[in-house]
């Protein structure tokens, strides 16, 4: 396993997406026969590097050696031809087609230039049986089990006779068993000569598996180690060790806390017996990393979807949240994930953005009240010091940071007493989420609850009261803010063995 | 699950014909049989081109047009040259047909328009150049020659039933249309890029050649359906010759139980399809409904079938969550 030539290198790789850098100047190699692992918090690049050697993301500068060539991946069909393959966090399949089909999707084998069906699942079967999984070439892989057609994709990784096999997050939706078979399967491909990366968050998997972790961080590369020489909180804090100032922003008031908002064992969709309480005046996070639960908590608490058991109380009340229009009657507010799709309305003017949640409550019998309207939203731009030139102008044209505020402004302007947050800095420049989070703790103080998923430690540690953490769908932690670091969140949301 | 479909279909028919039979003994007759069958052709050929169409997770509105552009310029055509042989017919039909599915198929693979908007707009488009090619004028019926209207009154007799040559053009071309969804590689490309068109992109399937091949077929059929349009009818008028004709053919998929979503159907359920709404046709007729109802009872039969669809859609997400 030492002192061969590796597969694929890369050198002073970097990446830019939308003018922003993803990846800094990274050096990457793989060896035949070796399982390397990349690793790294939310948003550390990981995925990129995986698809920039899939030919999905051309790098803006730098080069990638397939053995000693230097050679350009412009599409993932040439990635493929070279012998790379990328199995994807959402397997990617062809639910309508069979699995012979989508094993050989563009590529049938043919007999006299006519697609030969029976030979694409005489091979498929034999495919399927060297990975030694139990599936039949003929059925539908929509009726398969994600795990299942995460095999499809290997049985089609294998059928292209793959070199370099890129794991990119493949285990983020199975269940512990079958991690299991898929690592059998991954040490098989390991026997053969394949050269292995696992893009994983899961550091119980680097331990278990790999033979090599690099770790990134905010797209650099931060260190590349034989994993016998670390152990588990060495590697927590190279993925995590930055410095951050420690301004936080507390509470101004020391009075005693009642609860407010209490979840008790709430099951829903994604998650399971969350149980928390945030208090009037305070201000609580939910740390975890993608997929972990939080964002589903979220759109239940709001009335987007419904738990199915345990219960939601409000000033010691068990209520319910059928809708989001119930949730804001009981004075809720969601500023969702993604502003572009669930929060702003691009194309029409920022007055309309910020006051379209009040629009009932500033119209007297259908007909809306235009210079009150007016007057609220410059008032809530201004708690935000939002930078615009006039109200008229279409909210598209504002930067990231200033749109965000506008979207948080709409919700204040409605007055809720509980206002929930999913991510609300994401891609807002440093003075922006100063400003954002000074007019968040400025509207706790002024009585009302709040709630901060943030996959951004630093905002959690800066701005919360509390912070819980989730993993796996389920609350694995509680601390006061004051108590926690960096490392002791995110060995929690690592789900860490000590 | 997929042959469900089809044999639903079957027995749909089966139940709708007794009916009818039932309410007007009269109906199963060869008179009825006839026009059944002089109804579909058309209907089958062009259906066939907008079944990859719509796997691909697109539409064709403008085939109406497009049938209608091919018939006229054939007309006027073969007004100045009278000699032209049936082959000839049919192949500049076909040529009118790709060129203009093929300009739909520019605008929406490079032109990145999507298909409903395109389409619609090359629908008044084309309709607009039947106008400008016929000079407003109709062709009429002693602009055809005999040979093309002998196609659509002769053919295969049993008995008293007559197969038109126009049905065994249209089984011929939905024989070939089965076959290559199952045999040929680019069909098996539509149906994975309808499936999942990232997906496909991913494993080196191009989305531009996929919605080019598509829309031209598509174009091609209907322009062949213009030939046989003035075959059939014998005339032909810029305002009239296949307007309305788009939504008849896009019905008849969707009956058939190709997925308006994309990625699956068969040529066997879009014949079976262009059939229901043939016998549908010809019944109203034949029990002397007012032929206002029509459209209503279209309307109605597309809605029970996208019902039908959306339910069983339904159904296997919840088993599968």
């Amino acid at each position: 396993m030492s002192a061969k030539e590796p597969l694929v290198r890369v050198e002073h790789l970097n990446v830019t997406l939308g003018g922003n850098p993803i990846l800094k100047d990274i050096d990457f190699a793989l060896y035949p026969g070796q399982i390397h692992a990349i690793t790294g918090e939310n948003g550390a690049g990981k995925s990129t590097l995986a698809k920039v050697i899939a030919g999905i993301h051309q790098p803006a500068f730098g080069t990638i050696y397939l053995g000693e060539n230097p050679v350009q991946i412009r599409t993932p069909k040439e990635a493929i031809r070279q012998g790379i393959a990328l199995i994807h966090q959402e397997p990617l399949i062809f639910p309508d087609l069979n699995v012979a089909e989508n094993v050989f999707v563009g590529r049938l084998p043919k007999k006299a230039s006519m697609t030969d069906h029976r030979e694409a699942i005489r091979r498929t079967n034999e495919i399927l049986q060297q990975l030694g999984v139990d599936i039949q070439a003929d059925s539908e892989v929509g009726n398969l089990s994600i795990a299942q057609q995460q095999m499809v994709e290997l049985a089609t990784a294998m059928s292209e006779d793959a070199k370099v096999w890129i794991f990119d997050e493949t285990t983020a939706s199975l269940t512990s068993k079958e991690v299991s078979e898929l690592f059998k399967i991954i040490r098989g491909l390991q026997a053969r000569g394949c050269a292995i990366a696992m893009v994983t968050h899961h550091l119980n998997e680097v331990f278990e598996i790999a033979d090599t972790v690099t770790v990134l961080r905010d797209g650099a590369k931060i260190a590349e180690r034989k994993i016998t020489d670390l152990n588990h909180d060495q590697l927590v804090n190279l993925m995590v060790g930055r410095d951050i100032a420690k301004d936080h922003l507390s509470r101004t008031e020391d009075t005693p806390i009642e609860p407010f908002i209490e979840l008790k064992n709430l099951t829903g969709p994604g998650f399971k017996n969350v149980s928390l309480t945030i208090g009037k005046t305070e201000i609580v996070g939910i740390a975890g990393l993608v997929g972990a639960g939080r964002t589903e908590v979220a759109r239940s608490l709001f009335g987007i979807t419904h738990p199915t058991a345990g219960s939601i109380i409000k000033n010691g009340e068990t209520i319910y949240v059928r809708s989001p229009k119930d949730a804001q009657r009981q004075g809720f507010a969601l500023v969702p994930e993604d502003r572009q799709r669930h929060g702003l309305f691009p194309n029409l003017s920022i007055e309309y953005n910020t006051s379209a949640n009040i629009l009932g409550a500033s119209s007297t019998a259908g007909w809306l009240n235009a210079k009150s309207m007016q007057n609220k939203s410059l008032a809530m731009l201004e708690v935000f010091k939002t930078v615009f030139k006039n109200i008229g102008q279409p909210v598209r044209q504002l930067s990231g940071g200033n749109q965000q505020k506008t979207v948080i402004g709409r919700w204040l302007l409605g007055n809720p007493d509980f206002l929930i947050l999913d991510e609300p800095t994401r891609g807002v420049d440093v003075g922006a989420r100063r400003e954002v989070h000074q007019a968040l703790r400025t509207q706790a103080d002024s009585g009302k609850a709040i709630l901060v998923i943030s996959s951004d430690l630093a905002e959690l540690l800066t701005l919360t009261d509390r912070i819980y953490v989730m993993n796996g769908g389920t609350i694995v932690g509680e601390m006061a803010t004051r108590d926690a670091t960096e490392e002791s969140v995110m060995a929690l949301a690592f789900g860490g063995t000590e | 699950m997929k042959i469900k479909r089809e044999l639903g279909l079957i027995v749909v028919l089966v139940i709708f014909n007794v009916l009818c039979a039932l309410k007007e003994p009269n109906y199963i007759s060869p008179r009825n049989i006839d026009s059944i069958l002089l109804w579909m052709p058309l209907l089958l050929v062009a259906a066939i081109g907008q079944f990859p169409v719509i796997v691909a997770r697109g539409i064709d509105i403008s085939v109406g047009s497009i049938l209608g552009l091919s018939a006229i310029t054939t007309g006027v055509l073969l007004k100045t040259h009278p000699n032209l042989s049936l082959l000839a017919l049919f192949v500049i039909g076909a040529l009118v047909g790709i060129i203009l599915g093929c300009i739909n198929g520019l605008l929406i693979a490079f032109g990145k328009i999507p298909a409903v908007v395109a389409t619609i707009g090359t629908l008044t488009l084309y309709r607009g150049l039947t106008f400008m090619v016929s000079g407003g004028d109709q062709i009429d019926a002693s602009t055809i020659p005999d040979k093309l209207t002998a196609l659509a009154n002769s053919g295969w007799t049993f008995k008293e039933v007559t197969v038109s040559w126009l049905l065994i053009i249209g089984i011929t071309f939905a024989i070939i249309a089965a076959c290559a969804t199952r045999f040929a590689q680019f069909y098996r490309n539509v149906f994975a890029y309808g499936s999942n068109p990232d997906a496909a992109y991913l494993r080196g399937i191009s989305p531009t050649m996929v919605q080019m091949v598509c829309y031209g077929a598509s174009g091609l059929m209907g322009g062949i359906a213009g030939i046989m349009f003035l075959s059939r009818f014998g005339n032909a008028s810029p305002s009239s010759a296949g307007s309305g004709f788009e939504l008849v053919v896009i019905a008849s998929v969707a009956i058939g139980g190709v997925k308006i979503t994309g990625g699956s159907g068969s040529v066997l359920g879009v014949f079976l399809g262009c059939l229901l709404l043939s016998c549908i046709n010809v019944a109203l007729t034949a029990l002397k409904f007012n032929a206002d109802w029509q459209q209503l009872i279209y309307g109605i039969t597309i809605l029970i079938a996208l019902i039908i669809d959306s339910a069983s859609q339904i159904r296997r997400t919840r088993s599968a969550a």
